[in-house]
């Protein structure tokens, strides 16, 4: 009993205390040292999300390309991962290897001498780049989670389907992408909170031109102004939790609707 | 197994959206705003949006420029303003990079740069210009303050925005009696192990404090008019090391590390944990006093005949977009009215630059009428004490050798 | 996308092939030459080989702790039931928490003014709450690497607790009965299972600590700095004499980095032979 309160008392403490700090810090309008609560509690911070209307558009923009980098993920990753789980290739393995590189080696590697080349040629500070860097980047995660599902999912299905005359377009809209949807969600996920959560890779390739909700709040974290930092901290949290939130609720509909069972 | 049909149309759009995004840009306007008369410009630029890059660690000047100046710039001319914050080393490279490539059509429109920046901007022809003397509210500034930028010759390539002069804040009722020369501060520090520090010298206002210990150390700053001689920099600035390096021990966490910019240091003092802050607007601790971030016992102080005044600039770079916007808000920049909001504490605290014996009226009254509270020296005595600043190759130099001598201990 | 064909070497991976071995070998290639003239110059610099030294030392610390930490508590948790799974899913929470924001957390809960600080005082353990300001300012790297702790043991913790989902439940009750110690059954039951997604988890955390930039760029100190920060500053903030030395220690580290994840590949096959026979 006493070791299931350690740890559960040390999940509560490492896991959840932290994210609490940091609603109550967005509520302090005055907290220092002594001070284990805010001396000052005040709505001032959030108002201010309300009042400053230039938070709209890096947000929509973080949103977009964060969208761009999933989708262009899944249509170079599909393909590539039923071929990797079904297909016979030599050396298979060293090529899964390869393909995972791209999110393993540091970023900023590579990430420097693309800059050199594309401002060379005028791609730069375009969200078009910023959507291609970004899957490049994250894409891994997302071949790994579908290679897996295409393991789980097998030939046999796919097979059986055609043998009955289904077209290939059929058989992956409706026999495949149901069952696969797990691992499409949940490597999605990965390459939509990278890719929204990234600072580096958008202020390096857009120059600080196209919008980005984390560039607008890196210097609020940097800076003296925690309260405000944590209202920006936490929207940066919430959003992602309610896209992915409302994905789900409305894929499992879908899902539930044309599940074979 | 092949990409399906659907597959390939997803991918080609994407390719096209990649492609489009790229070339979606307004076709080159080759013709010379230079050559425009003020009206042609002001027509030019009406309808569209200016991109201005600036320094943005001080959440007070970003809101004062998207709320006071965008409104003005939009209602008087009907020009949009998109603040883009950037360090000015930053923005520099970027338009260098773009100058090597012949990218003809940059994204940035204005530049807030001064000092080492300006340098080697105008000497890379990064800049448009010469573009002041197209400006009529430059008729209100004094010629002779901007013949130079630390020592670089201005000639119309930026255009004047603002009066700059390093203070120092402490709170007076924890010192009564601060330190007024490095002399005594040197002393403070030591009887005060671990309460004060500064910047890393790659900081615009960390390389300026050391700027001020380098002249205080080594016979002031009319000794540095001659021009940089590396053999002669490595003699002179031997004290200033020495100084650093005696001071360490006792600076916050034993001046093993440093706050990396200003806004850490900003962070620093006001939670407390250290008891000087330091900045390069004079005015600005009154503001951060009204706005409840410092106590209201908070006070500024310069060292004797050692605090650094500059005058900062804006320039346009030679790729911009929009050069007639740039124009525009460069000029309304100087605009009277501009100014003294910006010389109000409550908003920044940054002196003008304009020559008020030009003005007149409300103009003039609304410069006499600002209060700029206890917290701010008397003009008097920030002009007693400023020294100008000098070339910047000294303060590459010194930015340089600092990491050297001071953070990793070499001799 | 139907049965398996044998083709020498299918068309469907080339899209990807291409975009990724493009984007891999352009984004190398301007760094390789512009760094010809720096070998020399970095030879002689002492700070780029204290930013590799410091980086290595705060992937290999954050990453072993986040690896060791995760196996603990995934096997903490791993069998829970009702309630009791429920709330243990708490430790998932650090995983849509972008770094930047981690990184923020442990400054407001680390730095000598900030909560931990408090939190001590009040408890009467605290006086003087400098005794904080190793924490983030020693020289040591410990902010990153508390960051990094708290962002990817979850991380860990995924993986491992995928592979012990599919592990037979039996097989531990069976070694019990025969009467089999604690570290027994650890050594013959779970690590078996567990290793290989450790080995994958870690080095993919390994290799992030060392060359990430958001961390460092919030609680790193001065000196030394992270890999990335050390290249950025002498790629963008400083005079173009620093180039050549620079990107020659960007080769260096996506040298290191393929090397090491070469190494991980053989050691794992080599490991993998070894449970098939």
């Amino acid at each position: 009993m006493i070791k299931k309160t350690l740890l559960f008392g040390f999940l509560a403490i490492v896991f959840v205390v932290p994210v609490g700090l940091l609603g109550l810090q967005s509520l302090a309008g005055s907290w220092s040292y002594p001070d284990l609560l805010p001396s000052v509690l005040t709505m001032d911070y959030w108002g201010r999300l309300v009042s400053r209307n230039n938070l709209l558009i890096p947000l929509l923009s973080s949103f977009l390309y964060s969208l761009g980098a999933v989708l262009l993920s899944l249509v170079l990753t599909l393909p590539a991962a039923a071929s990797l789980a079904r297909d016979r290739i030599p050396a298979r393995d060293l090529w899964e290897l390869l393909l995972l590189t791209p999110a393993v080696i540091p970023a900023v590697t590579t990430a420097l001498g693309n800059h050199y080349w594309l401002s060379r040629l005028s791609l730069t500070d375009t969200p078009g780049l910023i959507v291609v860097m970004l899957c490049f980047y994250s894409y891994p995660y997302l071949l790994r989670s579908l290679t897996w599902g295409y393991r789980l999912l097998g030939p046999e299905l796919g097979a059986a389907a055609r043998n009955l005359g289904a077209g290939p377009v059929r058989v992956f809209l409706q026999i495949e992408l149901p069952l696969l949807w797990p691992a499409i969600f949940s490597g999605s996920s990965i390459v939509f909170l990278a890719a929204f959560s990234d600072y580096f890779l958008v202020s390096l390739f857009g120059g600080g031109v196209v919008p980005s909700f984390a560039t607008v709040i890196v210097p609020a974290l940097a800076s003296s102004q925690r309260s405000w930092a944590s209202v920006l901290a936490l929207v940066f949290l919430l959003f992602p939790l309610i896209v992915f939130a409302g994905l789900d609720l409305v894929l499992n509909k879908w899902q539930r609707r044309r599940s074979l069972t | 197994m092949k990409i399906n049909k659907g597959q390939s149309i997803l991918l080609a759009v994407m390719v096209l959206i990649l492609g489009a995004s790229g070339a979606c840009k307004a076709s080159i306007d080759k013709s010379d705003v230079r050559n425009l008369s003020w009206a042609e410009i002001e027509a030019k630029a009406k309808g569209t949006t200016v991109t201005w890059a600036m320094w943005g660690g001080d959440d007070r000047i970003n809101t004062w420029v998207d709320t006071v100046v965008a409104t003005r710039l939009k209602k008087d001319y009907g020009v949009d303003l998109l603040r883009i914050p950037m360090d000015a080393s930053v923005f520099v490279s970027k338009v260098s990079n773009e100058k090597s490539a012949n990218k003809e059509q940059g994204s940035l429109d204005l530049l807030w740069i001064n000092g080492e920046n300006f340098r080697r901007a105008k000497s890379e022809g990064l800049l448009l210009g010469p573009i002041s003397d197209k400006l009529p509210n430059m008729a209100l500034v004094n010629p002779q303050d901007v013949v130079y930028d630390f020592g670089t010759l201005v000639e119309g390539y930026e255009v004047p925005y603002g009066r700059a002069q390093f203070v120092f804040e402490y709170d007076s009722a924890k010192i009564p009696s601060p330190p007024r020369n490095f002399v005594e501060l040197k002393a403070w520090i030591i009887a005060h192990p671990g309460r004060f520090t500064y910047p890393e010298a790659s900081d615009f206002t960390g390389s300026a404090f050391i700027r001020q210990v380098f002249y205080a150390s080594s016979g002031g700053q009319a000794n540095y008019i001659k021009p940089f001689d590396q053999d002669e920099f490595a003699v002179d600035s031997a004290p200033l090391w020495a100084w650093l390096k005696d001071v360490r021990p006792y600076l916050w966490q034993k001046g093993t590390t440093y706050p990396s910019d200003k806004a850490k240091l900003d962070t620093l003092f006001e939670r407390g944990e250290v008891d000087f802050n330091m900045s390069y607007s004079q005015g600005g601790a009154q503001g951060l006093i009204h706005a409840g971030r410092y106590p209201a016992t908070v006070r500024t102080l310069v060292m004797e005949r050692q605090s650094l005044g500059n005058i900062h600039y804006t320039a346009v770079p030679f790729n911009s977009p929009n050069p007639a916007g740039a124009l525009i808000l460069a000029n309304l920049l100087l605009d009277p009215a501009i100014q003294a909001s910006k010389n109000d504490p409550l908003n920044w605290g940054d002196f003008t630059v304009l020559d008020t014996s030009k003005l007149k009226g409300q103009d003039k009254a609304s410069f006499e009428s600002l209060d700029l509270g206890p917290a701010t020296l008397p003009l008097q005595v920030l002009a007693a004490n400023m020294v100008p600043e000098i070339s910047s190759s000294y303060v590459e130099a010194l930015e340089n050798k600092w990491e050297r001598h001071v953070l990793t201990d070499s001799p | 996308m139907g049965a398996p064909r044998s083709h020498r070497f299918p068309v469907a991976l080339l899209p990807l092939l291409v975009f990724a071995g493009v984007l891999t070998l352009a984004g190398i290639l301007p760094s390789l030459v512009g760094s010809l003239e720096g070998w020399g110059e970095l030879a002689a610099d002492p700070r780029f080989l204290s930013s590799f030294a410091f980086s290595l030392w705060v992937a290999t610390v954050s990453s072993l702790g986040a690896t060791i930490a995760g196996l603990l508590l995934s096997l903490a948790i791993y069998n829970l039931k009702g309630a009791q799974r429920v709330f243990a899913q708490v430790y998932r929470i650090p995983l849509i928490l972008p770094h930047l924001t981690v990184a923020f957390l442990t400054l407001l809960i680390w730095t000598p003014s900030g909560f931990l600080a408090s939190g001590l005082h009040s408890l009467g353990l605290l006086d003087d709450p400098q005794i904080l300001g190793p924490v983030l300012y020693s020289g040591w790297g410990w902010g990153i690497i508390l960051t990094y702790l708290l962002k990817e043991t979850p991380f860990i913790m995924v993986l491992v607790l995928a592979s012990l989902g599919q592990m037979d439940s039996q097989l531990v009750l069976a070694a019990r009965n025969l009467g089999a110690g604690r570290w027994q059954i650890f050594r013959q039951v779970f690590w078996p299972q567990c290793f290989g997604s450790l080995q994958t988890g870690f080095i993919i955390i390994f290799l992030y600590s060392l060359g990430a930039y958001e961390v460092p760029f919030l609680v790193g100190e001065s000196y030394p700095p992270m890999v990335s920060i050390q290249l950025y500053g002498s790629l963008f903030k400083q005079d173009p004499s620093q180039r050549a030395k620079a990107l020659a220690f960007l080769i260096v580290i996506f040298v290191f980095s393929l090397v090491f994840l070469y190494a991980y590949f053989r050691a794992s096959k080599k490991a993998q032979n070894q449970e098939d026979t």
